[in-house]
């Protein structure tokens, strides 16, 4: 992609106070229920 | 001087599309969900910048300033047998601002708009990366 020279371009910073990024909730593990334990 | 922004810039990029993921065109990975995309340098002749984007170089996460000037990629470059997309993109960090565009240190997709592809990779985009993403009306 094109954006210009290196001659024209100028440094800046860009500090936001929260980063644009939105919650991902984490993938949960599988919960595998406990085989039932027969009385012996 | 070195200018200071508080708020995030918006650029225009283009991505394809690979198992519901965005994935740069001029890299094989792809856009991680729920954190920033961050720029690395890949020079390989030369010595690469500890910390891209670096002054000089040609590293950095790349976005135009209009939507146009993101789709022009499309007009340089042979068609993909994969879904397109073109979005807008949140830029932060260290930043090289240029006449048309930015490379920029941080990234995150803002919203998307898939060119190709449909409903269902729009869907998969909104899942993966919680952003508005549409099928474009003449999407297959």
């Amino acid at each position: 992609m094109e954006i210009g020279l290196p001659e024209t371009e100028r440094e800046i910073v860009v500090m936001p106070l929260e980063e644009p990024v939105p919650a991902v909730p984490e993938e949960l593990p599988v919960s595998v229920p406990e085989p039932e334990r027969v009385p012996a | 001087m070195i200018e200071l922004y508080a708020e995030p810039l918006l650029g225009w990029r283009l991505w394809h599309i690979r198992e519901g993921r965005l994935v740069s065109w001029s890299q094989d990975g792809a856009w991680p969900a729920g954190r920033r995309f961050e720029a690395r340098c890949n020079r390989l002749l030369r010595r690469s910048c500890a910390d891209a984007p670096g002054e000089g170089h040609a590293c950095g996460i790349y976005a135009a300033r209009t939507r146009a000037g993101a789709l022009r990629l499309l007009d340089e470059l042979p068609p993909l047998p994969v879904p397109v997309a073109v979005g807008q993109v949140s830029l932060w960090g260290r930043v090289f601002e240029n006449v048309g565009g930015w490379r920029a240190q941080y990234a995150y997709p803002y919203a998307l708009e898939v060119l190709s592809g449909g409903e269902n990779v729009a869907r998969a985009l909104r899942t993966h990366y919680r952003v508005d993403a549409a099928a474009h009306p003449s999407a297959a």
